[in-house]
């Protein structure tokens, strides 16, 4: 949304009602997608802002997930902290945390440190499956039902609430960010590292912040999973759900918020989705998981190829090419 | 101001939304059943890494309950099968449960794969009262406690273990045996494991002389194998998958050594013999279900085969296809005993009543009030000239 648009005071209740009721009109099925397509939003917004904004090869988001999801059940099951802090809570440890890898990661760059963000994750995955007195192996954690001021917090419908102000608080405080000098910065950062830091810029400072960051918004997006399934395990959190938010990142735009939620929405539905149009083509009983597998894999292909820079740049540049026609 | 105060109303509003939303939804009352159908639904592992599972126990069951349709279906009302993909992930395990109850509003659940996806989608047909009959799976957090609406079959690996114990004890070679056993450091591994060294004390010739952990995925286990002959092991119990154990039989023939291998069904397949080679000669295999290459002449294997092969001709007649077929049978047995007026509550009446029920593909299905592990009996085959051969 433009700011201009933003300042129409009607602009508010056109957007935020609809919102609102979403939830009442799709059912518990529907309303699970969207929360979780909410939820990768927040990991893909974060991973926007080290990747799309920062130009690192990062592939352990959801390395960062776990730690959220598993500090989350932590502080909710050893220290008794309330649901509605946990969340937050979690995003801080995720970054402190995340430390761990934040720094080996700074004596890399490109290739190298996707290298070892990969290495990073499988390492984490062999930790959390294996520290069995605490994360409960593969056998995982429970969570209690989250409750909010007395509110139990357990239905879809319900956790759509919650998701939705997360969702629209970290995007906002994302959107912030990329105003002020931090993100000029991280943005400087990416482009070339070496040129910003003859402009002043101090890269390793804003290299640790824009990782912090994300870690902070991919250990908010974990934590939401985890009180969400109310059950977590390292099968949870795979690489192949790395490469998934990966791809809901460069599908919805590099470096572009509104284009998170795309991404957010596209990794999530794309599957169902598929699965939708054959029941209702051939019947909900009619066997074809392959063709499924194989059709969403290729609409991905399709996208990448004509949408190299994602959704949201697809539709700057229809609309440009638009206007220009008509006049 | 205006913005402000929007903000605010908007706050306002959603606390209210909020409120409302938090009272639970109802879900409808006995859905999925008309007099001429019932609709089943399903959630396999049918594509990714692991889909050789899922397809294969997809057809199996579709085969059956094809069958069955073509007998004239379940006290008239034909089957509707619905299956769904989880690709090994429970988020999309639960996303497919939710569809299956609330879209496609499937009666009930059978033969769900993969314990990780059945129990994050737990939540969902737990609270809706959907029972969940025969899934594919070995977990003992399924079963421990009973839940009313989950129904579990396979032989855990504990009572896997116990039975080839009892079974060597039986034999010469029991009286006086020392024992090793090298295990995946997981629940998985433990549970084998620990049912192994709980019946070995009941038997004073046996001693359990050596147990050896591996981290789940390791690939080097030169280690352990050589403490476990230094131990003077003479049976070596494993509680591994496949591959490991394979790889551990191989690291024991390269040091030359030939202990009694003990394997359950984690690893009892012919895969492990295609992979282990003579080294698998002589290993005894436990485990939940026929292993089809040794069941030549059994006549419930030829039946199902041929139920496979009638509908889905290029389908292996392999462990997974009658995983299928098995879990079906005992599913419409279930529904044929609930009788004509079909609820939800009368099929988990029904499938109580299931004493040694015998389908011949896994051992017999016994159900009651309470007891929701159907099978605790296990089947036990000797690796012989590159074969299994059935021995119990």
């Amino acid at each position: 949304m433009r700011p201009a648009q933003a300042n129409k005071w009607w602009a508010y209740p056109a957007v935020g009602l609809p919102l609102l009721a979403v939830p009442w009109f799709a059912g518990g099925y529907l309303t699970y997608l969207v929360n979780f397509s909410g939820i990768y939003t927040i990991a893909i917004a974060g991973l926007n802002i080290l990747m799309g904004l920062g130009g690192q090869m990062f592939f352990g988001a959801v390395a960062m997930m776990a730690l959220g999801a598993y500090s989350a059940a932590a502080v909710t099951n050893h220290l008794g902290v309330p649901f509605w802090v946990s969340i937050p809570a979690s995003g801080l440890l995720t970054s402190v945390l995340s430390l761990s890898i934040i720094f080996p990661a700074l004596r890399v760059r490109g290739l190298y440190l996707a290298m070892v963000s990969v290495g990073f994750h499988l390492i984490l995955e062999q930790v959390l499956g294996g520290w069995e007195s605490f994360t409960g192996g593969y056998d995982g954690l429970f969570l209690p039902k989250a409750t909010l001021g007395g509110m139990l917090i357990a239905t879809d419908r319900a956790f759509y609430y919650v998701v939705l102000v997360s969702v629209v608080l970290c995007l906002k405080g994302a959107l912030n960010l990329m105003k002020m000098r931090v993100g000029r910065a991280i943005w400087a950062l990416g482009q070339d590292p070496v040129s910003a830091a003859v402009q002043g810029v101090d890269v390793t400072v804003y290299k640790i912040t824009a990782f912090m960051v994300c870690a902070f918004y991919c250990g908010v997006s974990g934590a939401l999973m985890a009180h969400y399934l109310r059950y977590i395990t390292p099968e949870h959190f795979t690489i192949l759900n790395a490469i998934m938010l990966l791809v809901g990142m460069i599908i919805g735009g590099w470096g572009s918020l509104v284009g998170s939620v795309a991404g957010g929405f596209f990794v999530t539905f794309l599957p169902e989705v598929i699965g939708l149009l054959k029941d209702y083509f051939l019947g909900a009983s009619t066997p074809l998981y392959d063709v499924q597998a194989v059709v969403s894999g290729a609409v991905i292909l399709v996208v990448v190829l004509y949408m190299p820079n994602g959704f949201t740049h697809w539709i700057r540049q229809t609309r440009s090419r638009w206007s220009k026609t008509r006049a | 101001m205006k913005r402000t105060l929007m903000v605010w109303t908007l706050l306002v509003a959603l606390a209210g939304f909020l409120a409302a939303a938090a009272v639970p939804q109802s879900s409808a009352a006995e859905p999925g059943v008309t007099d001429t159908s019932i609709k089943i639904g399903s959630n396999m592992i049918l594509t990714g890494s692991a889909a050789y599972w899922g397809q294969g126990s997809d057809n199996g069951a579709r085969a059956y309950f094809n069958h069955i349709n073509d007998l004239g279906g379940i006290h008239g009302r034909k089957i509707e099968f619905i299956n769904s993909d989880n690709e090994f992930k429970p988020v999309r395990a639960v996303a497919a449960i939710k569809k299956l109850i609330e879209r496609d509003n499937v009666f009930l659940l059978m033969g769900m794969q993969s314990s990780v996806c059945i129990v994050a989608a737990e939540n969902v047909f737990g609270e809706a009262g959907v029972p969940l009959l025969a899934p594919i799976t070995t977990a003992r957090s399924l079963v421990e406690p009973p839940r009313d609406y989950l129904f579990v079959v396979f032989t855990m690996y504990r009572d896997q273990a116990k039975q080839v114990i009892d079974y060597l004890a039986k034999d010469p070679r029991g009286k006086d045996l020392k024992i090793g056993a090298i295990y995946q450091d997981d629940s998985f591994g433990k549970d084998g494991l620990e049912g192994m060294v709980e019946q070995a004390g009941k038997h004073p010739g046996m001693q359990v002389v050596i147990q050896e952990p591996f981290a789940r995925g390791a690939k080097d286990f030169s280690s352990q194998v050589l403490k476990c002959k230094q131990s003077g092991v003479e049976a070596l119990f494993l509680s591994a998958v496949t591959a490991e154990t394979a790889m551990i039989m191989k690291e024991a023939e390269k040091l030359a050594w030939k202990p009694l291998c003990i394997v359950h069904s984690a690893a009892a397949d012919d895969k492990l013999i295609e992979l282990a080679g003579p080294a698998a000669e002589g290993a005894l295999a436990t485990t939940n279900v026929i292993i089809p290459s040794a069941e030549k002449g059994n006549p419930a294997m030829v039946e199902a085969a041929q139920i496979i092969h009638k509908y889905f001709p290029d389908q292996d007649i392999n462990v997974p296809a009658i995983d299928g077929v098995a879990v079906a049978m005992i599913t419409v047995e279930a529904l044929k005993r609930a009788g004509k007026d079909l609820t939800r509550a009368n099929v988990i009446g029904a499938a109580e009543t299931m004493k040694h029920f015998e389908t011949g593909l896994v051992p017999p299905v016994t159900f009651g009030p309470k007891i929701r592990q159907g099978c605790t009996d296990a089947l036990i085959y000797r690796v012989e000239g590159g074969k299994f051969i059935r021995l119990k």
